[in-house]
């Protein structure tokens, strides 16, 4: 076995272009496979950190609103769920993560910090123990304690080390005591440094702030448990004397595992992407299969001699078996080294919000992946020649007789390169589709401008912005801002509100009064400069202004889309809405913008100036969102030092971060897209490289084959043109085919990912047409340079006997 | 056909050397030679003394090292690969050893063939020139077979009417029996003589003395020179000579 292989070894080396397109044409393949494999094993396949991971599950609110996906519940409901619900073992609330939380340290430098807010239960239900220290108690929660777990990667940063319990950490001015270290394998999405106890206050009495996860008990199936949250729903309701929270058909609870709920928005995009590179490697293995079967032609001679010389014809199959292995081998190997060095760079394009990107590498679970693949590859390929090879006729081989004249045509060879072509053109459609939507995405009419702005986010997780100092302290901050900034040369204007454009931010329940009309929408708290900064258009009345201060009667503007929503859009101006007990006399109408993100229209919004803002929802977006500053000015985007020594000086306890220009902001919404095209450009260009090669392959197979013959027909008198033409005819006939054949495929494959585009339309028929022309383009430059080679055929040698 | 007395082939001090690596092979030297119209003419001599290279060199599928080459009057050195290729279509009709009849193509399409790289015919006169050479060969019942389906004298048959369908100045045959056995091999011969008593010119190559004397006018090469009869037979009993010399040293090493 061991000559055997190694005689196949030496064979193939003397046969450089036999191995060398094999191997590359493998290597990308498998390049592509194995960068996508280890990103599916690190954020999809790994289990969760937690024992018995399965057993986890979210339990979430499903709002009617189709923009809106799975939420969490009122502090109230999640109360409800954690102390009456009897299918979960352990059961626990918790918050979203955000990077609102002071740290301050001994030299009253303030940073912001990735936390959450989680109860006993939700320790209890993930089941992790702490690194070092404890977890949070019952007795923590219920009495407010002012402790924190912190990660082993902050306790590292702070110089703690695994000492840190027990260390007092001055967080949002507060002063906390360490008493665990979270365990390092501790994961959320996004990354979680600080732990502090869950109290319902703050929560907000109608937004769907608490989140709930809970460890399944024994015997309870997740349907019978979501049954009961369904029930537990509609009792609390009725206790309440009115529904939790306002109903309406469609909405709902929902339980779902927890793995689902953490990685589910990763799968859409991973698996498109490995479909993509699927569809590369069998393109691969489609090239492998053309090689072999055009080296076995050329090698009947020698199969013929052996076989004269009595090996058994199972030997052609351990033969071609054994090429199509150490091709594969080489080419897996090969495809390994290329990827080791291409998946950093990989990773440096993905989307942030891929979870678990840190965990993403070449290790040992996707190595295991190499031997079931590199098997498929050899299994097809062999099969492929099999199928695809010709009987040797020993008699007329030995001879030297048996020429290509006639009838030794290569259907499988052909149906090969046209099925290439075909999955060339699927993958390079799709790649066109996603980066005709994300330039869609870009070219999204914002409502606003992007220019010469630079923006920052300021955490005011410090005590004194909180509660009653709340309102003072954070427009005494605002004021101050605007007056230094404004004051910076180069600085136009400056505005401050409770999120950048684009970001996730805060929502209220809004009423018409005299009306049962009321809707959650997007709330903004502005300073007076918000809309001129940002080029917003005022339709109707006028802006938010200076005036616009407590004590003075409260004014709203609303964006056309709230209009729309709940008033007549003429008669908007000077109406009255009410928000948090409060009603607000509408003074402006302003342009609809992108509010949210860029997919997502415009939704209804209402403004109003931080200082008619009531004290608790200031207090509340001081501590869930970070203030977001924005300047405008020729030298607005070179300013992030002066922004950043201005508010040290004016507030030591407030850090600023995510300095960057609004442009980037609006590149930021793009990164999935990104990554996705420049995936699958990727793999659309090596798919087209690799037709491109198969069809050189065969045409160059098909010009040996034929050569004689070709030699005849010049000998007649054949005009080289004829020659080419002859040669070329079948290369751009069976690229035509699998133009064709791909244009068609391309089309559910197109629908299939239909999801991710943004605003597809009958505009992409022209992309489609683009990428038929191009692929068409290269095809025919393959088929011209075997054509001209043909040409250079001599006709002297219709004379030799062949 | 043209069926005038003037010369087709005139070829002056031609010769034609080989070049590999370091070896340099003169495969024809100082050759004159002149085939009129009308003429039948078989070149013979042993295997490598330059018969084919010569028959490529007339049929203009190679070209001369030096020398002059005139076809039907016109010099051919000049001539673009474009020109060279219009002129084999027109002028010269190729019979080859090993038939090398198309195999995709049925019988009727590859007599056809040379009509199709001419410009401004029909495919009905294509057609028509096609069935009537194939009748003039004895073929025209086997239209659409395909050569595989054919005898190798059928097949050589239907390579002779493929080369008479232009209406060439020349025929050139290269060991058109070389395949054939005996019996076809003489029908073969008979039907080149039958279009020679009709006009042809031909110009054939063969090592086989019997078909040589097929031909009106017989010319014999040695070692890439044309010889005469006379030194041709010389030359062959020298070589002869040499041979039965060198197989008495061997028998005698041996029985020593």
């Amino acid at each position: 076995m061991i000559e055997f292989i190694s005689k196949r070894c030496r064979r193939l080396a003397r046969r450089p272009r036999l191995v060398v397109p094999a191997v590359g044409s493998l290597a990308l393949g498998s390049a592509g496979m194995i960068i996508l494999l280890a990103l599916i094993q690190g954020v999809l396949l790994n289990p969760l950190p937690y024992p018995d991971d399965n057993e986890l599950y979210f339990a979430s609110w499903r709002f009617h609103s189709a923009h809106v996906g799975p939420a969490g519940h009122t502090a109230r409901m999640a109360r409800h769920i954690v102390e009456d619900s009897s299918s979960f073992a352990a059961v626990g609330r918790y918050t979203d993560a955000g990077s609102g939380y002071v740290l301050t340290g001994p030299d009253s430098s303030a940073r912001s910090v990735t936390g959450m807010l989680a109860d006993d239960g939700l320790l209890a239900a993930l089941g992790l123990p702490p690194h070092r220290g404890r977890l949070f108690s019952a007795s923590d929660i219920d009495q407010g304690a002012t402790v924190a777990l912190i990660s082993a990667r902050l306790a590292r940063d702070l110089g703690l080390g695994l000492d840190a319990v027990g260390h007092s950490l001055r967080i949002d001015g507060t002063a906390h005591e360490v008493i665990g270290v979270l365990s390092r394998d501790f994961w959320f999405e996004p990354d979680v440094d600080l732990i502090l106890p869950f109290s319902e206050s703050g929560m907000g009495a109608q937004g769907h702030n608490t989140l709930v996860i809970g460890r399944l008990a024994d015997g309870v199936s997740p349907q019978a448990a979501e049954a009961e949250l369904i029930s537990l729903h509609q009792t609390v309701g009725m206790v309440a004397g009115q529904p939790l929270p306002p109903d309406s058909p469609g909405a709902g609870m929902v339980l779902s595992p927890l793995g689902d709920s953490l990685l589910g928005p990763a799968q859409r995009p991973l698996t498109l992407l490995l479909g993509a590179v699927g569809l590369l490697m069998l393109l691969a293995c489609f090239n492998v299969a053309n090689l072999v079967l055009a080296d076995a032609t050329g090698s009947r001679g020698e199969t013929a001699v052996e076989l004269a010389l009595g090996a058994q014809p199972g030997r052609l199959l351990g033969q071609r078996f054994s090429d199509c292995l150490l091709l594969s081998l080489a080419g897996l190997l090969s495809g390994l080294l290329l990827a080791w060095v291409l998946l950093p760079l990989v990773i440096a394009v993905a989307p942030v919000e891929l979870p678990r990107l840190g965990q993403v590498g070449i290790d040992l679970p996707v190595l295991a992946w190499l031997l079931p693949l590199g098997l498929a590859t050899t299994l097809v390929s062999t099969l492929l020649a099999l199928i695809g090879q010709h009987s040797v006729n020993l008699a007329e081989t030995l001879r030297g007789t048996a020429s290509g004249r006639g009838g030794e045509r290569s259907p499988l060879r052909r149906l090969l390169v046209i099925g290439q072509v075909t999955l060339s053109v699927v993958l390079l459609v799709l790649a066109a589709m996603v980066a005709a939507s994300m330039q869609r995405l870009a070219d999204t009419e914002l409502g606003f401008a992007t220019d010469q702005t630079l923006t920052a986010q300021l955490s005011l997780g410090d005590i004194r912005y909180r509660e009653d100092r709340a309102a003072q302290s954070t427009n005494q901050l605002i004021e101050k801002l605007l007056e230094e900034l404004g004051a910076q040369p180069g600085i136009e204007s400056v505005a401050l509100a409770s999120n950048l454009p684009l970001t996730r931010g805060l929502n209220n329940f809004v009423t018409r009064p005299g009306t049962d009309q009321g809707a959650s929408v997007e709330v903004r708290l502005v300073s007076p400069g918000y809309f001129d900064l940002l080029d917003v258009p005022i339709r109707q009345g006028r802006s938010l202004s200076a005036n616009d201060r407590a004590g003075s009667s409260p004014s709203m503007v609303i964006n056309q889309a709230m209009a729309r929503l709940l008033l007549e859009p003429d008669v908007a101006l000077d109406a009255t809405l009410s928000m948090d007990g409060i009603n607000w006399q509408v003074v402006g109408v302003v342009s609809d913008q992108r509010e949210v993100n860029l997919r997502a229209g415009a939704q209804p919004t209402v403004f109003i100036t931080h200082q008619q803002a009531h004290p608790a929802l200031l207090s509340a977006v001081n501590q869930w969102f970070p203030l977001a500053l924005m300047m405008r000015g020729p030298q607005a985007e070179a300013a992030g030092r002066q922004l950043r020594q201005t508010v040290q000086s004016l507030a030591p306890e407030v850090p600023a971060d995510n300095i960057r220009p609004m442009r980037d902001l609006v590149a930021g919404q793009l990164v999935l897209e990104r990554f996705l095209v420049i995936l699958l450009t990727s793999f659309g260009i090596c798919a087209l490289l690799l037709s491109a090669t198969g069809l050189f392959g065969l045409l160059e197979f098909e010009r040996a084959r034929r050569r004689h013959e070709m030699a005849v027909r010049m000998a007649l008198g054949a005009p080289a043109a004829s020659i080419v033409a002859g040669l070329t005819g079948s290369g751009l006939a069976w690229t035509l085919a699998g133009l064709a054949l791909g244009g068609l495929l391309a089309l559910p494959a197109v629908r299939a990912l239909e999801e991710l585009l943004h605003e597809p339309g009958l505009a992409d028929l022209g992309l489609v047409i683009s990428v038929l022309l191009v692929s068409a383009v290269l095809m025919a430059l393959a088929t011209l340079i075997s054509g001209l080679r043909a040409a250079g055929i001599r006709p002297a040698e219709a004379l030799r006997q062949e | 056909m043209s069926t005038s007395e003037q010369d087709i082939i005139q070829l002056e001090d031609l010769s034609k050397v080989f070049y590999t690596d370091e070896v340099e092979t003169h495969a024809l030297s100082g050759i004159h030679l002149t085939i009129r119209s009308g003429e039948y003419v078989s070149i013979s001599g042993p295997s490598g003394c330059g018969k084919s290279t010569l028959l490529s060199i007339l049929g203009l599928l190679d070209t001369p090292s030096a020398g002059s080459y005139r076809l039907s009057g016109h010099g051919i050195e000049q001539l673009t690969q474009k020109e060279r290729a219009a002129i084999r279509n027109r002028q010269v009709g190729f019979i080859f050893q090993a038939f090398n009849l198309i195999g995709d193509l049925t019988v009727v399409e590859n007599v056809e063939l040379p009509l199709t790289y001419r410009r401004g015919m029909g495919k009905q006169e294509r057609r028509d020139q096609a069935l009537a050479a194939l009748e003039r060969v004895d073929m025209a019942h086997r239209l659409n077979h395909y050569p595989a389906q054919l005898s190798g004298g059928q097949q050589q048959r239907v390579a002779v009417a493929r080369a008479l369908v232009g209406e060439p100045a020349i025929l050139l045959a290269d060991e058109p029996t070389g395949n054939l056995d005996s019996r076809n091999g003489e029908q073969v011969m008979l039907l080149l003589n039958e279009l020679h008593a009709g006009g042809a010119t031909i110009c054939m190559v063969t090592h086989d003395p019997r078909y040589a004397s097929f031909a009106e006018r017989q010319i014999y090469m040695y070692d890439g020179q044309i010889v005469d009869e006379e030194t041709m037979s010389r030359l062959r009993a020298e070589e002869e000579a040499r041979i039965q010399a060198l197989l008495g040293s061997r028998q005698e090493a041996l029985a020593s």
